[in-house]
């Protein structure tokens, strides 16, 4: 008889909120359902208040990892609906902001999935590794993360000239490490005995799903939007898309670790093509229109669709974070595998829930009803009971209630 | 195939319904839905006998009817087409296409929630990510709920006008 393994509402691996129910016959998952909806903060709503400037400083803040990706594909949109080209300096300057977030993204990933499968030793290397990545983004943009150095029309902060010889000696000493790790995770027994064959996706389920990024990739879609649909300084480059057949955790791991090499030739490239000059062109005003920006991030493709009436706010902005479409693909991963095996499943594609979730309904029914914390408190506990109430036998939170 | 010949396929084939029209960058272009009808045969030819990838749908309110745009792309030759369609107010609704593109189950979902359209033949077509305390009625991007409820923003942008 099919049983439901309620999982929430955080996830089992990952810091983040969302419910998964997993039918179960015996050890084996039959059907999973997911609930989303815990980190909506009304993104979409908020973008039609704000002029096309403020807009790129909003949408970065979608996400944490991906703060480069979404205000990329919004000013490429903004770009394309203005008809204009970025000078040389600007399309290098992204293309090397872009491609270092590729690479903390990816190891930031690969560090928590070997935590996942209990591998605590590739997880402090690889986010030791990881340090290099920031202080290089720290040091050209600013900050570790959210830079804030990309606006329609080119970016805001110019490389100095002690940068460029300081990125090319920790791109040096970092290649190595990410050949090291090529090496450990490609010939690991260990490895390939937990992660080959668990939570297969195959080639035509991609493609129903209309899965993206290092997760289509995996099941041998070949898809890049830097390649595909060409834009700034990626023709320019010589790089390659990598591509696997099996559609497992491994694979999805092992495309992600091999991505890194090839962010690293960008930037290499990038960073000896890279000519003075300016960094920026004027938009004056953004005609009315529609047009869309897409963009690679590191989770897939990123989608901006942006309309136009002329003014100086856009009427409508829609947002489509790769995890939206790749999260679903648990639906089919996920059947057939062990219940152990779903946290790491899910945590395969590296969801990311903050930006699944952008949009909500922000209009208050009574503005003047705002919730503070004691309140948010109070509302939170009652929901505690409530939940521990729908579960017979979880009284561990009422007796702390008690208590 | 080629860019070309993909174009060429569709005005062939879905000529009669539909009107092609290229959009402000080369590979961008926009593909009309004369009658709504039509919309689940259109994608049907695009999804799975042109081959194209559904990238997502958006939904756009307007003053008669909620524009839904379907963006389907062409990765090989890149090329983007985004197919429009319109569900007529006071009761939009339209043919759910999640029987041809599973991958569109959520984002019908995501537009009922927001602009109220009802996706016909969808199995589940219950609201995404709101939280289940919002009265079944509450659709926060129409244009009469806008109207109801304007966040602060937009109640200082009126003031500012006034």
């Amino acid at each position: 008889m099919a049983k439901i393994i309620p999982t929430g509402p955080y996830h089992p691996i990952l810091e983040e909120p969302e419910f998964f129910k997993f039918h179960v016959e015996g050890e084996t998952i039959t059907r999973i359902d997911m609930t989303i909806g815990y980190s909506h903060r009304g993104i979409e709503l908020l973008s039609e208040s704000k002029t096309w400037d403020q807009v790129t400083f909003l949408v970065e803040r979608i996400c944490g990892i991906c703060s480069f990706s979404h205000p990329y594909a919004y000013c490429l949109a903004v770009e394309n609906l203005c008809c204009i080209e970025v000078p040389d300096r600007a399309k290098y300057i992204r293309a090397i902001i872009a491609e270092l977030e590729r690479l903390h993204s990816h190891l930031l990933w690969m560090g928590l999935a070997g935590h996942f499968i209990g591998y605590n030793t590739v997880f402090m290397w690889v986010w030791k590794y990881r340090e290099i990545v920031l202080d290089s983004l720290e040091m050209t943009t600013g900050n570790r993360n959210h830079y804030a150095n990309i606006k329609p029309g080119g970016v805001r902060r110019d490389f100095e000239d002690y940068m460029i010889p300081q990125l090319e000696k920790w791109m040096d000493e970092l290649e190595p490490k990410l050949e090291m790790l090529v090496n450990v995770v490609m010939d690991d027994p260990v490895l390939h005995a937990r992660l080959k064959g668990v939570g297969v996706l195959t080639y035509q389920q991609a493609i129903d799903y209309c899965a993206t990024g290092p997760t289509a990739r995996g099941s041998g879609v070949d898809i890049d939007n830097r390649r595909d649909f060409p834009f700034d300084a990626y023709p320019l480059l010589d790089w390659d898309v990598i591509t696997m057949n099996e559609g497992d955790v491994f694979a999805k791991t092992a495309v992600r670790l091999l991505e890194n090499i090839e962010s690293l030739k960008i930037i290499r490239q990038s960073l000896k093509k890279m000519k003075p000059g300016p960094i920026e062109v004027e938009i004056k005003e953004v005609p009315p229109g529609e047009a869309i920006g897409v963009y690679e991030a590191p989770r897939g493709e990123t989608i901006h669709y942006i309309r136009s009436d002329g003014s100086n706010m856009p009427i409508r902005h829609k947002v489509r974070a790769p995890s939206y479409m790749n999260i679903l693909t648990n639906e089919v991963s996920c059947v057939g595998a062990a219940l152990a095996d779903g946290g790491l499943i899910t945590a395969a594609h590296d969801p990311c829930y903050s930006c699944t979730e952008r949009m909500a309904a922000v209009r208050r029914e009574d503005p003047d009803n705002v919730i503070n914390s004691k309140e948010l408190a109070r509302l939170s506990r009652e929901k505690t009971k409530e939940i521990a109430g729908e579960y017979p036998g979880n009284d561990v939170i009422k007796d702390q209630e008690g208590k | 195939m080629t860019k070309k010949e993909i174009l060429k396929n569709i005005e062939n084939n879905l000529g009669d319904k539909t009107s092609l029209g290229q959009g402000c960058k080369e590979n961008q272009y926009f593909l009309l839905v004369r009658d709504k009808r039509d919309i689940k045969e259109v994608m049907r030819y695009l999804f799975k006998d042109l081959g194209a990838r559904m990238n997502i749908m958006t939904g756009v309110d307007g003053r008669d009817s909620v524009e839904v745009l379907y963006h389907m792309s062409w990765d090989k030759v890149g090329l983007m087409v985004t197919v429009k369609a319109f569900a007529e107010k006071p009761f939009p609704s339209i043919d759910s296409v999640t029987d041809v593109i599973i991958g569109a189950k959520w984002i019908e979902r995501e537009i009922y929630e927001l602009f109220d359209v009802k996706f016909k033949g969808h199995p589940e077509l219950i609201p995404l990510l709101r939280s289940d305390t919002r009265p079944a009625d509450y659709f926060p991007f129409k244009r009469e709920v806008k109207e109801k409820h304007p966040t602060i923003r937009e109640k200082e942008k009126g003031t500012k006008e006034k």
